[in-house]
């Protein structure tokens, strides 16, 4: 284990590369930030002058390596929009699409595999039949849709929970986090909610499909002969069994879930990574785009180091090897 | 978890009914919850010349002067202001006007925010067009002073509805971060700074000690929230008292709803076509078979004026924007001042287009692509279209492309267009002259966002005159000529005038926009 560590590391300092060069040249040809941002009032004069401010006057390829050189020196520029450091900026939305994504993974996980259980053992039954079909339903509605609907009917019909934007915050490790107060919970129910719903399918569908295949399996069927507990059995043997391949897929799918905020995070007003980035894009901040990427990369490359690491741990067999 | 904690977890989940919102309030505390569509990028009233950083920061600092609806300027922090000479002007501050922390507001804290404005690193987008021209600040009496500028300019003063004031003794050495972290958040104006998370919200208390009338609301509360659907539902759930930017299509309903009314005014703002008029040859024409026309059909005066006549703009603003606009009648909208007097809207006249195409020499009409930007103003796509279904009845067969703006705007400056369609918005006739039709010319600062190089001597002539002409009723005929010129000449093609608009909760607040720039301004907003 200690040696594919820093292989790793290797791995996601070059799809950092890869991803910066493709960020420079992809923005290059969509517009300039210039056209963008400057005031109705502004003369020739101002248009020149933020030009050499942003950099813009030289030819591509020196930008480039001027990145690359800020870079090496720790400094990822300037946001053009906010003229503070862009990765002060992302890094102070960080926590409030972190734990977006980690109160939906856990809400998710807590939904999907016990009811992927039940699904399963009760797959002829209705319960059966309708948490399959709930499940094909919430895994093909677009997030957008399901916010409104999530906000129409518990913000706008009944009233009980806020309907956008992030609660009361409180300083800890660093950063502003609003899971730790009762308001902050209350903002934060709707757009978990809205994150899970498309990740407890997901889960659900693994759980359950996992659980057919290993009902029928030789250890199933003999621990059913030596009397042992329905309870035991379903939770013991069988989850044991079917949880490599769920955690293999939640280390991917957390990567997705920081990444694909961007629409719950739009629709809820939720002041993360997400929407400062469609922001970004739309004026085309480059050093904040760059950065955004280069974070969601590093969480899908990090996400997926921890899920191979459990996945060692919950299956002996791979941490010896072929050999 | 004791008892309480539970108790409270139960009153936060209980449901909390619409009109609760307005929380019982006496006289003393009224709440201001406004769902804003943009969130400004700082505090530091001299960063970046926008409407949102604008609307935003015009709560808490105060310009000298301000423009009316009518796109007049009016007195604000300066009582009275004349020109004396044709490069000096006198101002007189109103007096005992005082910062929040107390200080006093003195003519030295006038040429103290001059001189910051091009001191502030970074700017994307600075104030520094508005004083270039100031060459010196000199000091009369303790609320008086004059503006000596470099060359003569009439529109001093409209220059400075946009230059918030700052403090040279409160402000000295505050940089950027020091606004935006509240620490410097000190201005004149009637509300004060009570917290700040960017891209979130804004918190602001009433300033008790304002110098005008004090605002009739104790606290607002401006929430940044780019969706409509969010907004407009967080306005139905009773999480807000006031939006700004509503959808069209969620007009109507909001208008006749029982809890909420829509508010509605002119704006400064034009949406014109803007064909390339000058080029030998431009890249989105075609003759009907799609092969490149040897000579460019748009610089031919008579086909300007045939695609004027072949939009239908009264169907556009009314079935396309439902009613949130005004066929246009000139370049320059209402609220803008020096506008050519008594003009009826332009006219929609299919067959005399046809006549006018077939005089010009293209009587089969011929093939285009029209450009605009998708998800710039509303409606924008829906406009496009329909410009070019009336384009294709009268024989110019027309494709749209819309593009997303960080695409649009881009290529526009490039020339990479025959005719698209976009907006401009100011307060004055020659601000529309000076940056969108005059000859491009980047050492008289003319013509910045003249983005197809359109150039007409005659219009230039009158209308680089105006810029510097002194004499009031002589700089308005100059303005009249180059206006009649280009209404004549067709530069550009105005399409309609937007109009903005806001929904509240009708039993809460009211709202009377004060500027024609759309700002969303809790100054505007009465209690019911």
């Amino acid at each position: 284990m200690t040696v594919w560590i820093p292989g790793r590391l290797v791995q996601a300092g070059c799809a950092v590369i890869a991803m910066t060069l493709i960020v420079f040249a992809s923005l290059h040809l969509i517009g300039n930030p210039i056209d963008l941002l400057l005031p109705p009032d502004a003369d020739a004069a101002e248009r020149a002058r933020m030009i050499a401010a942003f950099g813009l006057d030289r030819p591509l390829a020196l930008q480039y390596l001027a990145f690359v050189e800020r870079v090496l020196h720790g400094d990822f520029g300037l946001s053009f929009v906010y003229g503070t450091p862009a990765v002060a900026l992302v890094l102070s939305r960080l926590p409030a699409t972190l734990e977006l994504a980690v109160l939906a993974t856990a809400l998710s996980i807590g939904l999907g595999i016990p009811l992927g259980l039940a699904a399963a053992l009760r797959q002829s039954s209705p319960v059966g039949q309708a948490l399959t079909g709930l499940s094909t339903l919430s895994y093909s509605l677009p997030a957008f849709w399901t916010g409104l609907l999530l906000i129409l009917v518990f913000s706008v019909v009944l009233g009980w929970l806020p309907s956008t934007g992030r609660g009361q915050t409180v300083a800890m490790a660093g950063g502003e986090w609003s899971f730790v107060t009762l308001d902050g919970l209350r903002h934060l129910c709707l757009p978990v909610l809205n994150l899970a719903v498309f990740k407890t399918a997901l889960i659900l569908r693994l759980t359950k499909s996992g659980a057919q295949g290993t009902l029928v399996a030789d250890h199933i069927r003999f621990a059913r002969a030596r009397g042992l507990t329905t309870w035991r059995i379903v939770f013991v043997h069988i989850l044991r069994t079917i949880l490599v391949p769920i955690i293999a897929v939640l280390g991917v799918e957390f990567g997705a879930t920081v990444a694909f905020s961007v629409v719950t995070e739009s629709i809820f007003a939720w002041p993360g990574m997400g929407s400062l980035f469609v922001e970004s894009l739309h004026t085309l901040d480059r050093p904040v785009i760059v950065v955004y990427l280069a974070t969601v990369v590093l969480i899908f490359i990090v996400s997926n180091m921890a899920a191979d690491v459990l996945v060692r741990l919950a299956d002996p067999r791979i941490r010896t090897g072929p050999l | 978890m004791d008892r309480r904690q539970i108790l409270a977890l139960l009153a936060g989940l209980a449901p909390i009914p619409l009109t609760s919102a307005a929380r019982a309030a006496g006289d003393g505390a009224r709440e201001l919850r406004l769902g804003v569509v943009t969130a400004p990028n700082s505090l530091d009233p001299h960063f970046y010349q926008s409407p949102t950083n604008n609307q935003t920061l015009k709560q808490i600092f105060d310009p000298l002067v301000v423009e009316n609806l009518e796109g007049r300027i009016r007195p604000w922090l300066a009582e009275t202001w004349r020109p004396i000479d044709d490069v000096t002007w006198e101002f007189k501050l109103r007096p005992g006007i005082r910062f929040h922390d107390g200080t006093p507001l003195e003519p030295e804290d006038v040429a103290f925010s001059i001189a910051r404005i091009p001191a502030v690193p970074n700017s994307p987008g600075s104030f520094i067009p508005f004083v270039r021209n100031i060459a010196d600040v000199i000091v009369v009496d303790r609320t008086t002073f004059r503006f000596r500028s470099k060359t003569p300019n009439p529109f001093l003063d409209r220059d400075f509805t946009s230059v918030l004031i700052l403090s040279r003794k409160i402000h000295a050495n505050a940089a950027t971060a020091d606004f935006t972290s509240g620490r410097y958040a000190i201005g004149t104006g009637a509300f004060r700074y009570a917290g700040f998370t960017v891209g979130q919200q804004l918190d602001l208390v009433r300033n008790p000690d304002f110098w005008g009338a004090p605002t009739p609301w104790s606290r607002v509360r401006a929430r940044f929230i780019a969706d409509p659907g969010s907004r407009v539902a967080g306005l139905l759930a009773g999480d807000l008292d006031l939006i700004d930017a509503v959808p069209i299509q969620d007009v109507a309903h909001l208008a006749a709803g029982p809890g909420t009314a829509v508010f509605s005014a002119a704006s400064a703002t034009t949406a014109y076509l803007f064909p390339d008029s000058t080029r030998d040859q431009s890249p989105f024409v075609t003759d009907r078979q799609g092969a490149p026309l040897p000579r460019n059909p748009f610089r031919d005066p008579r086909v300007r004026r045939a695609l004027s006549l072949a939009i239908n703009r009264a169907g556009i603003v009314n079935q396309l924007l439902a009613g949130q606009g005004i066929p246009a009648d000139q370049f320059a909208p209402p609220p803008a001042a020096d506008r050519l007097p008594g003009r009826p809207p332009l006219p929609y006249d299919p067959a005399g287009a046809k006549r006018l195409l077939a005089e010009a020499g293209y009587p089969e009409g011929f093939g285009l692509t029209i450009h605009g930007p998708s998800g710039f103003f509303a409606g924008d796509s829906a406009v496009l279209q329909a410009i070019a279904q009336g384009l294709s009845r009268v024989g110019i067969e027309t494709r749209v492309d819309t593009l997303p703006p960080a695409t649009f705007f881009g290529r526009a400056t490039n020339r990479d267009f025959s005719l698209f369609l976009t907006t401009y918005a100011a307060t004055s006739s020659v601000d529309f002259l000076r940056q969108v039709v005059l000859t491009k010319d980047p050492d008289r600062g003319t013509g910045p966002f003249n983005r197809q190089l359109y150039s007409n001597p005659r219009l230039d002539e009158n209308g680089l005159a105006a810029l510097t002409e002194m004499e009031p009723s002589r700089r308005l005929s100059l303005t009249h000529a180059a206006l009649t010129e280009l209404e004549s000449d067709l530069g550009i093609v105005p399409v309609f005038y937007p109009r903005f608009n806001w929904a509240g909760r009708r039993s809460h607040v009211t709202f009377e926009p004060g500027n024609p720039f759309g700002h969303t301004n809790a100054l505007f907003a009465k209690p019911v």
